[in-house]
């Protein structure tokens, strides 16, 4: 299939999901440097799931604040403007897939991948300093996205590339390739720019099985590209490979990271696994 | 099999009920686990269960399964590392592979 004929088909499948109208009204507020922490605790508020959902995350393991914070403005004061859009980017884009297939692609499994990846992305990007973690925390959260659009529009192919996938030992990506003429990545990278998400998020999303085509942020693809290698290292999630993909080192060393600086990260990848998956997914 | 918290996984099969401390049903026997059943475990802090099968042997069998995983991965230093690690993580939670 070509390109464009796979566009013109993840288009037409009508089923793919838009981000909740919530998402729209907290990104202009977050914007807007008129913004006050109470005009954005008021559209948040409305909305009885999200509000939940933000609590228990800034009462987890992820912020580590001592005392329970039991309301949105007082959240909203702690974690800041920034970490707060993408959480509710976070929390939007799980609301808008809830899947749970039961012919092969596991969605289950899927999405405890990608929060995997996701806690990863947002922890190696403490150890690098990173400015906004959460950020990447997002960057992480979708980078399989594709996958997803895969088994919207594309349901007996994807059965397909399962199979030889498996049959033939290869990763996803190269089944992918021969079957749908696009993997996961360039299928992603389409269906994320539609849904007009930054360009930071784009690139993580488009580049992760090959860092070194990353344009204007190496690094959060770097920290994705990682983080993707090391949940899968540790077994915790699927999302249809068996095997770890290979390490681009040019990625690595832009990270700046030690090499000692691997096990406590795997380690709180795992702590931090089963805290993503209570917080998120439920 | 007699199994703790720690190596309970889902996709498990339930040999015996699961009860909370004070004899409240929280699973039946014959449920397979998911992941929402480990929540609710630590939440109720039960730490033994009852599972269909037979304990294999794990010394040593997170390093052949992690060997498999990492057969395509490349070599490098690094990549040794993620491997040690991983190994040595999985062997300890005596966790299978996906």
């Amino acid at each position: 299939m070509k390109a464009s004929q796979l566009q013109g088909r993840i288009e037409r499948a009508g089923d793919l999901p838009t981000l909740p109208v919530i998402y729209q009204k907290v990104k202009d507020l977050v914007d807007s440097p008129q913004t006050s922490a109470s005009d954005l605790g008021e559209v948040i508020t409305q909305d009885q799931v999200l509000t939940t959902k933000l609590l228990r995350l800034v009462n987890s393991s992820f912020y580590g604040f001592p005392q329970r914070i039991t309301t949105v403005n007082r959240a909203i004061a702690i974690i800041g403007f920034r970490a707060l859009k993408a959480m509710v980017l976070a929390t939007s884009i799980l609301r808008a897939f809830s899947l749970d297939g039961d012919d092969g692609f596991q969605g289950e499994g899927f999405w405890q991948h990608s929060i995997g990846c996701a806690v990863g992305s947002k922890i190696i990007g403490k150890y690098i300093g990173y400015e906004e973690p959460d950020e990447l925390f997002v960057a992480g959260l979708i980078h399989d996205i594709g996958k997803v659009v895969e088994y919207v529009s594309f349901g007996a192919e994807l059965k397909e590339v399962l199979q030889v996938a498996e049959g033939k030992g290869v990763f996803i990506r190269e089944a992918e390739e021969g079957i749908l003429g696009a993997n996961h990545a360039q299928i992603g990278s389409f269906f994320v720019q539609r849904w007009k998400l930054p360009p930071q998020l784009v690139e993580p999303v488009t580049y992760h099985h090959n860092p070194e085509g990353a344009k204007e942020f190496p690094l959060e693809v770097g920290v994705v590209h990682l983080s993707d290698i090391l949940i899968k290292a540790l077994g915790l999630g699927w999302a249809g490979d068996y095997k770890v993909p290979p390490l681009d080192l040019g990625a690595w060393k832009r990270l700046g990271l030690k090499i000692s600086a691997i096990e406590p990260i795997m380690e709180e990848m795992e702590e931090g696994f089963w805290d993503g998956i209570s917080v998120l997914k439920e | 099999m007699r199994v703790s918290l720690q190596e309970i996984e889902p996709g498990m099969r339930l040999k015996r009920p699961v009860l909370n401390q004070q004899g409240g049903l929280l699973l039946k026997e014959g449920e397979v686990i998911n992941p929402q059943h480990l929540m609710l475990f630590k939440t109720w802090g039960i730490g033994q269960f009852e599972v269909e099968g037979e304990r294999e042997d794990r010394a040593g069998d997170g390093g052949e399964e992690v060997e498999a995983v990492f057969s395509a991965s490349g070599g490098g230093e690094v990549m040794e590392e993620i491997k040690r690690v991983a190994e040595r993580m999985r062997a300890a939670k005596g966790r299978s592979g996906q």
